[in-house]
């Protein structure tokens, strides 16, 4: 089996009181795309928000390459190959789509620092056309399907080796939805590995090697989308569908 | 028409000077959350530090700068040992920074003593300029509404055409995503922070020659630029510029035509305002 490319170990993490990630182990291999199910409140979000320390978990381990990057400020895990499309898309709203794009490479993000320089704007505009189009427009009046592109491009222009993906597909249209599958196959053609959390069940199956399903804050279950589709129980049991 | 003119003229200096002070203010607010209280304090002790290296250097510009540099350095110990401890608690980084006033205010107080000074000016800067119409104006307060246009212009030019300008930007908008797409915040804030205390710094030895110096402008001054950034909108330049034009003009006008009603006429149209649009003119709801 080969080494995995993003590992992490008993995370752990809490909101005040309340125990929302309970110990959560994750392998994820270069090229492989890791779908991450569970209703809402399972504590999915706050799994990824732990792995790149935007919530601080209370123990647990991530490391990147064999480098320990949990316990780093978020920006320096983002430095060293971590792309993140947040829940909600995030996009800066008063700023520019160009501006948008042009943010991670910014000196003031260590724009140089990364030798890998896979992603140009020119690339993601050949990946999204529609953003090219809309270049100089103000990100915050984008349709709710082109501010998801943007919050692609925008993750993408860091050079990621691994990309996390937190609902990239909420609340999209269908047609839409179909376009940022077509982006995500387009991607792990191009050997991206990727976590992507979804409520989409179907969507997640049609895109993912490898599908874990998590429960109060634990991984109840790991496994092929083959062998989750053809399990109706546990459909049933975790994702009520 | 003159007096109309002259006060025209009299509200732009003092706008010029307010938006120096308050920009600044607004970007910080904007960017971090801070609310830094002792910004007033600053433009006092600026201004102070500034008179000083004056007298021993005999250069104004020297002492603008030296006023605005001292508070730049002064705001970075404050910051990184004090204001930092209390990221996330407003109420906590209030009473802090208004302690910083009192603190501030009062070694002033020890070093320069009680009586109002004027920082003086040099002699380029001395006399009355002739304007268009045969108007003559104090050549003092006429540099300063250019110095203001060209501090305008560059800041915004900044802010909105480059791609450090776009950094903040973002960083108002959501400084959590800033930082996962790899970004510094701390850098930024650092940044930011030393750009508002040297505005500060400097601003009070501009104000300080023709307001002149004096204990208790700490407040007078905070007040100002509170008001500035609430009416503009806080976080936002095009606000601290609409802001400062808008006290500025009301002060001067104010004074001349309802002397009595000076102060009401400053805080009830904020007052107003607040009440339609509390964001401020240019703010945005949260």
């Amino acid at each position: 089996m080969p080494e995995a490319i993003l590992i992490a170990r008993d995370i752990r993490t809490y909101y005040g009181d309340s125990y929302v990630v309970q110990g959560v182990d994750l392998d994820l291999e270069e090229g492989q795309t890791l779908a991450l199910l569970g209703r809402n409140g399972m504590g999915k979000t706050t799994l990824i928000r732990s792995l790149m320390n935007l919530t601080v978990p209370r123990q647990g381990e991530v490391r990147l390459r064999g480098n320990l990057i949990s316990g780093l400020p978020s920006n320096r895990i983002a430095r060293q190959g971590i792309g993140l499309i947040p829940q909600g898309r995030r996009i800066f709203p008063t700023l520019s789509v160009q501006e948008n794009l042009s943010l991670p490479g910014s000196v003031l993000a260590g724009g140089r620092d990364r030798a890998k320089r896979d992603w140009t704007l020119a690339r993601v505009y050949d990946l999204f056309p529609k953003l090219r189009e809309r270049a100089g427009q103000m990100a915050g009046s984008l349709s709710g399907g082109e501010q998801s592109m943007l919050a692609f491009g925008r993750a993408l222009m860091s050079n990621p080796d691994v990309l996390l993906m937190d609902e990239p597909t909420e609340g999209l249209a269908p047609v839409i939805v179909a376009r940022i599958g077509q982006a995500i196959e387009e991607l792990k053609r191009a050997g991206m590995t990727i976590l992507l959390v979804e409520q989409n069940a179907r969507f997640a199956e049609s895109v993912a090697d490898k599908v874990c399903i998590m429960s109060n804050g634990q991984i109840v279950f790991r496994g092929t989308p083959e062998l989750l589709e053809a399990d109706p129980e546990t459909r049933q049991k975790w994702l009520g569908i | 028409m003159t007096p109309v003119v002259l006060q025209l003229l009299n509200g732009l200096s003092f706008a010029a000077l307010l938006f120096l002070l308050s920009s600044g203010f607004t970007l910080t607010f904007g960017l971090a959350r801070v609310v830094n209280m002792a910004h007033g304090a600053y433009y006092l002790l600026g201004g102070y530090i500034g008179l000083t290296v004056i007298g021993l250097t005999g250069s104004f510009v020297i002492g603008v700068l030296a006023g605005g540099v001292a508070i730049a350095l002064l705001n970075a110990v404050i910051d990184r040992f004090l204001i930092r401890r209390t990221v996330g608690q407003p109420l906590m980084q209030v009473l802090l920074t208004i302690g910083l006033v009192y603190v501030i205010a009062e070694v002033a107080l020890l070093i320069w003593g009680g009586n109002p000074i004027r920082v003086p000016t040099p002699d380029w800067a001395r006399g009355p300029i002739e304007l268009p119409g045969g108007i003559f104006y104090p050549r003092y307060r006429f540099l300063l509404i250019v110095l203001g246009a060209v501090v305008a212009i560059g800041l915004w030019a900044f802010y909105r055409l480059t791609p450090i300008g776009a950094v903040v930007r973002a960083g108002v908008d959501d400084r959590e995503m800033v930082s996962a797409i790899g970004i510094d915040i701390g850098l930024l804030f650092a940044l930011v922070f030393a750009l508002a205390a040297f505005l500060a710094g400097a601003s009070g030895v501009l104000g300080g020659a023709f307001l002149t110096l004096y204990p208790h402008a700490e407040w007078d001054t905070l007040i100002l630029a509170l008001v500035v950034v609430i009416v503009g909108g806080l976080g936002s330049l095009e606000g601290a510029m609409a802001g400062s034009l808008i006290v500025g003009l009301i002060d001067a006008f104010g004074r001349w035509l309802y002397p009595e009603a000076a102060a009401f006429l400053m805080f009830g149209p904020m007052a107003l305002l607040l009440l339609v649009r509390p964001q401020g003119l240019f703010g945005r709801a949260h």
